[in-house]
């Protein structure tokens, strides 16, 4: 065992308090005396202040890492929760922009359902004179007299109407907009051309302001043209 | 949620936590820019803010940090001067690059040898840590006028044997094994011997 070693164990015995009063005291003359012994106990002095402070230390560093591990976690958390919702936007922006070009229809898909829908629709449009219509359509007027209470039906093909009554126009269309066409059949003049909006699927008529004779009429295709006449009745 | 100056330093001394991870988030990005300007792979910058940041906040906890510079700049200093500590301990030497910070904010502190012995007896035997803890009657406030301490507050061998289940002569050689460890880890590390 070196010198050092012995001394090391002296100076730790000597701050153990385990030696007796003598060697201590030659001990505490020796670190006054013996520079390279000083140096020694000083040195393990020294150790032991700064190994304490680590304790502080610790607690601190400790503190500051879960501080830290927490905050990543929520930071981690945070993003996750970003990320989800980014995903169900873009979830939903591209399930929309699927549904859209599935339910799309094209050009032609819309011209013939246009052909087929006019043509069917107003072949079935029949049937016998209805009392009280539930909504009125836009009061277009004819030379300024307004539309009265409804009383006829969408008018089967060469109807005849009197000039007391209000045709009802009635079809089905596949267009959010139409236009309902009726015109003077001797002289195919226009009589009325008018825009029925989204949600409006008949149009009323009052017939006081026309003349006698056949009209024809139709929505947005005059190759599925009708025709109605009308004809005076005379009051008494 | 911002903390000002003023709010951080407040927080710092109250243990408040939340100031603790406001500075994580605030700050880590930073530290971690400084940390890759040294290009080299040996130093951690999470490792690297955590010290910075445990250093800051004990020197702030002991008065030692007096508010003349902000405080992102005190901490940028000390994870400054520890990336320094780290690249000597491990070469003796390092790269030096020109876009390495001015270390004229370096606020020497006097604590390096404290904070080194933490981080080696962090990768100590949890045995030695132990005896060397109880020798310097470490986690025993609640007892110590009960047991009888020697010099400088040093527990003697025939207490810690009483405290651990062992006989004194068997935490005496305990305890020498350990030292002898703990000054050799020490010794090989050139930062220490700066230090002293």
């Amino acid at each position: 065992m070196t010198k050092q070693h012995d001394d090391i164990e002296l100076i730790e015995d000597f701050l153990d308090g385990s030696l007796n009063k003598e060697v201590s005291t030659e001990i505490e003359l020796r670190i006054k005396s013996d520079p390279a012994f000083a140096e020694l106990y000083n040195q393990r002095v020294k150790l032991q202040q700064a190994w304490q402070s680590t304790s502080k230390y610790s607690k601190v560093r400790s503190r500051v890492r879960s501080a830290i591990k927490a905050e990543r976690k929520a930071l981690h958390y945070r993003r996750n929760i970003l990320f989800v919702a980014a995903s169900v936007v873009a979830l939903i922006g591209v399930g929309s922009f699927l549904l859209f070009i599935l339910t799309e229809k094209s050009p032609i898909q819309i011209q013939e359902a246009k052909i087929a829908t006019d043509s069917i629709q107003i072949e079935n449009i029949q049937g016998p004179k209805q009392i009280g219509i539930p909504k009125y359509s836009k009061s277009d007027t004819l030379e300024g007299q307004e539309v009265s209470e409804v009383e006829l039906v969408s008018p089967a093909d060469h109807f005849k109407f009197d000039n007391s009554d209000t045709i009802r126009f009635n079809w089905k269309s596949a267009f959010p907009e139409s236009y309902l066409t009726i015109k003077y059949k001797d002289n195919d003049s226009l009589i009325l051309r008018v825009n029925v909006r989204d949600g409006e699927d008949f149009y009323l008529l009052k017939t006081s302001g026309l003349k006698t004779g056949t009209y024809i009429w139709y929505v947005d295709d005059p190759k599925n043209s009708r025709e109605f006449q009308l004809q005076w009745i005379e009051t008494k | 949620m911002n903390f000002s100056e003023q709010e951080i330093i407040k927080g710092i001394i109250e243990d408040d936590d939340m100031v603790i991870r406001y500075l994580y988030k605030k700050y880590y990005t930073g530290i971690r820019r400084l940390v890759y300007s040294f290009r080299n792979l040996r130093l951690d910058p999470d490792d690297i803010f955590q010290d910075g940041l445990t250093r800051a906040v004990l020197n702030v906890k002991n008065g030692k940090f007096h508010g003349k510079s902000a405080f992102y700049t005190y901490l940028n200093s000390i994870c400054h001067h520890i990336c320094i500590q780290e690249l000597k301990s491990d070469h003796g030497d390092y790269p030096v690059f020109d876009d390495v910070p001015d270390d004229d904010n370096i606020q020497e502190t006097s604590q390096d040898a404290v904070f080194l012995l933490g981080k080696i007896k962090e990768k100590m035997d949890p045995a030695c840590r132990q005896i060397i803890d109880t020798r310097f009657g470490i986690g025993l406030d609640h007892i110590l006028d009960e047991v009888q301490l020697g010099h400088h507050q040093n527990l003697k061998f025939e207490e810690i044997g009483k405290i651990l289940g062992i006989e004194p002569d068997n935490a005496r050689q305990r305890f020498k094994r350990c030292m002898e460890k703990l000054r050799e880890m020490l010794i090989s590390n050139p930062a220490w011997n700066d230090l002293n």
